[in-house]
């Protein structure tokens, strides 16, 4: 496959990871939001956080619903909003029509038609829910035509390899905010709440039923972290997607750099201890985490994209790791 | 009044589907029948069933500096064109026939160059011909071909008769919209294939592929063939995308290749140099390699040039085929084939008056205000003059321009082109069309069944240019056995 094709194609898959999670990220936000009493305060800055960027000024200290929701999900300057990762993943795959089943693009065209024309509607709270759970079907729809008509082949790997990373990469923001910033300490007020914001957490990744299938028991912090860390099965856990990354790099001509990268991050997950949960610790296991992946995406560009020249510039999703 | 009911037809034109008297012509009928059963809504919902196949499949083409919204979707009207078959034979062959003298003629030209020694065709053609290129004098790509892909714009006057306007031998382009326009109408008519003969028109990319596998070195039994393109934000980039995916072969940009020392064309994969044999390029020469030409281009690819005359790399059209696209050599095209192939020319030319000859010139000067003229190397519809539509003051202008330069122009008379129904709103009007239809050659020729038929949308027009306001229509060969 062509350098520049592979590259493509990598951060197609990114973007679309992206859409989809910031997608599921909102919705269980909302909802979180309407399961808390009107005086515990939730933070609708932490969901920028969550995403990497940096808050805009203009949405001020403590900024609103409606001034964030424009910002991730219908700011066409802000190049992390829904629109723009959705219009900058339909990019990549005009570009790389000529490699992709007619399908996928037709799905992909469709997701980028359908976020154009319905974003700006999507600023009521029902009609904001029925546009990102169409967004979730219409990333899910993709991924299905992916799963059913990609060959296992250079294609496939470039997929997955950007889809992967930027799932680990958004579990660890998530389980990072939730756990540290949302709820400022087990104070007496919050401790009823506390069992649902964790599930908020697993909604967030679609990981309730099968949390809730692998763990028989309340929920709680130190079993959701672990579980979004270190379970083996469930596909939106990060040591799940280490190994699908391992799987994928076992056989990329150069890739022995970015696989041990992935060995690295792997152990790491495995090795964390995660009870009692201590958040400085938990905080700091992931800083760790988010450099890795850094350090697996250079690699990887190293080994395949970059040919000998410059990697040319491309709109980093997160500003800093 | 029903939708499809037309008005009265403007007696100058031809129309395409309708004789004279307002019944269907023969390969027509059961279309015309068709249509005629359907209530203007109905067949208003399936003209907006085509724009939304159209939107979803993603067909587009790009404007150039159109702010944001550079990619459009294509114009299509539903209504097709038709031809019977035993007409679109005689065309055929009268194309294949065409494209053999031409490549016989750029084969001479850059080598002996018999045709001007035989005085045929008169030296200064040569000289002064823009697209003549010193840099190719010598080259011998494989079966004496060098314009492999021509799209030839056929049009048809108020007699009836079809004749070709012009050949368009550089980076024809159009092919893909012929393929998508048919499945849109298969998508959204499908019952109008179920009780015809409506010949298919898939196996273009196939042929293009055999076509351009043909080309390759002769020592290579698996040839790498790829497509190059100068990239997006070219107007003809979703082309160039479905050509390289439907034939499966590789769609790379300038940067995407080199040439090593071994003087063969290698492009960058994830894997290392992987060696190529054929390119289809969708750049002019211009910028192909700026070692050899244009030395700012970014497009091209240093030393292809080098690579192509070492034999190492065939390039589909080859550098300097653009020398028979030239208005001036158009007017000698029936001489060119009685002069290669001893035979007379199956379709027509349009009668075309040289202004570098001094009694056409004469004649074109005294009739401006009757005569469509023309610079000799541009295409697209830029640049040229119609003179009953022009204002005194740019007749005046193109005097001017031939007396300089009279090489550079030729002139013809203004042709009413025919018409095919159109959709406007919810009613049928006649509008103006022309055809192109795609010729191959490498080891063996073809002709696609039909061609790209562009339709000028804005009443009156004979622009059909899809830059400038232009649509496209599917275009139907139907065999009527017997008949």
């Amino acid at each position: 496959m062509l350098s520049r094709v592979a590259e493509n194609v990598y951060w197609m898959a990114r973007y679309l990871e992206r859409a989809e999670d910031t997608a599921r990220l909102v919705i269980a936000s909302t909802h979180l939001l309407l399961d808390l009493p009107r005086y515990v305060p939730l933070s609708w800055g932490s969901m920028v956080e969550i995403l990497g960027v940096s808050m805009p000024p203009e949405l001020g200290e403590a900024p609103d619903e409606r001034g964030v929701m424009r910002f991730l999900i219908t700011d066409t300057n802000h190049p992390s909003s829904l629109v723009s990762v959705v219009r900058m993943a339909r990019e990549d795959a005009r570009v790389s029509r000529d490699i992709l089943p007619a399908e996928a693009w037709e799905a992909i065209n469709g997701l980028h038609l359908y976020v154009k024309d319905n974003a700006a509607q999507a600023q009521g709270r029902a009609k904001r829910l029925e546009f990102l759970r169409e967004v979730v079907l219409r990333c899910q729809q993709i991924n299905g035509v992916i799963d059913g008509t990609v060959s296992r082949g250079e294609l496939y790997r470039f997929l997955m390899l950007g889809q992967q990373l930027e799932r680990a990469d958004m579990t660890t923001r998530i389980v990072d905010v939730r756990a540290a910033r949302l709820l400022p300490g087990d104070s007496e007020l919050l401790r009823p709440y506390i069992g649902v914001v964790w599930m908020s957490v697993l909604k967030s990744l679609s990981g309730y039923e099968m949390y809730r299938h692998q763990v028989q028991s309340r929920i709680s912090g130190p079993d959701v972290v672990r579980f979004l860390l270190k379970d083996p099965c469930f596909p939106r856990a990060v040591e799940r997607c280490l190994r699908r990354l391992a799987e994928m790099l076992e056989d990329l001509p150069n890739g022995e750099r970015a696989l041990e990268c992935v060995g690295l991050a792997r152990q790491r997950v495995r090795s964390a201890r995660l009870e009692p949960l201590d958040l400085a610790v938990t905080h700091q296991l992931i800083d760790d985490l988010q450099r890795d992946f850094c350090n697996v995406h250079a690699a990887i560009a190293d080994a395949c994209f970059r040919y000998g020249g410059p990697l040319p510039q491309r709109q980093a999703l997160v500003e800093s790791a | 009044m029903h939708a499809t009911t037309l008005d009265a037809l403007p007696e100058v034109d031809y129309d395409e589907l309708l004789a004279p008297d307002g019944r269907p012509r023969p390969p027509a009928r059961h279309l015309m029948e068709y249509l005629a059963s359907l209530s203007s809504r109905e067949l208003k919902a399936r003209a907006q069933a085509v724009d939304a196949a159209i939107k979803t499949m993603g067909i587009t083409f790009t404007v150039y500096s159109d702010g944001e919204n550079i990619d459009r979707a294509w114009p299509f009207d539903p209504i097709p064109r038709v031809i019977a078959k035993r007409e679109w034979d005689r065309v055929a062959a009268g194309l294949k026939q065409r494209l053999q003298a031409l490549n016989m003629f750029i084969d001479d030209i850059y080598h002996e160059q018999r045709i001007v020694k035989d005085k045929v065709v008169p030296a200064e053609v040569l000289a002064q011909s823009k697209n003549f290129r010193p840099q190719c004098v010598g080259a011998t790509p494989r079966f004496g071909a060098w314009a492999h892909i021509c799209g030839t714009d056929l049009v048809r006057d108020r007699d009836g008769t079809l004749y070709v306007l012009e050949d368009n031998l550089r980076v024809p382009s159009g092919v893909s919209y012929m393929l998508e326009n048919r499945h849109v109408m298969k998508r959204i008519f499908p019952e109008l294939f179920e009780h015809q003969d409506i010949l298919p028109v898939d196996d273009y990319c196939g042929q293009l592929l055999d076509t351009l596998t043909s080309l390759a070195p002769e020592s290579v039994d698996n040839p790498e063939v790829v497509v190059l393109t100068p990239g997006i934000y070219n107007s003809a980039y979703f082309e160039h995308a479905y050509l390289a995916q439907q034939m499966g072969a590789e769609l790379v940009e300038g940067q995407d290749l080199f040439v090593d020392s071994d003087d063969c064309v290698y492009m960058k994969t994830t894997r290392g140099p992987a060696r190529v044999h054929v390119i289809y390029r969708r750049i002019d020469d211009a910028f192909l390699d700026p070692e050899v030409f244009n030395p700012e281009s970014l497009l091209g690819v240093p030393g292809l040039m080098r690579a192509w005359r070492a034999g190492n790399v065939a390039i589909a059209n080859a550098p300097g085929a653009g020398v028979a696209d030239d208005k001036v050599v158009y007017a000698f095209v029936p001489d060119i084939i009685r002069y290669y192939l001893a035979e007379e020319p199956i379709i027509a030319n349009v009668p075309t008056y040289l202004c570098m000859r001094e009694a056409d010139r004469r004649y074109v000067l005294a009739n401006l205000d009757k005569l469509v003229v023309k610079p000799a190397n541009e295409s697209g519809g830029y640049g040229l003059l119609v003179g009953p539509h022009a204002s005194q003051a740019e007749r005046n202008r193109f005097a001017r321009l031939i007396r300089q330069d009279p090489r550079n122009y030729i002139a013809q008379p203004t042709l009413r082109l025919s018409t095919v129904p159109t959709l406007c709103g919810s009613r049928l009007e006649p509008r103006h069309v022309d055809l192109r239809p795609f010729v191959l050659q490498g080891r063996e020729l073809y002709v696609t069944t039909g061609g790209l038929s562009r339709v000028a949308l804005r009443k009156g027009s004979l622009v059909v240019n899809s830059s400038q306001g232009g649509g496209s229509k599917d275009t139907w060969v139907i065999d009527m056995g017997d008949e």
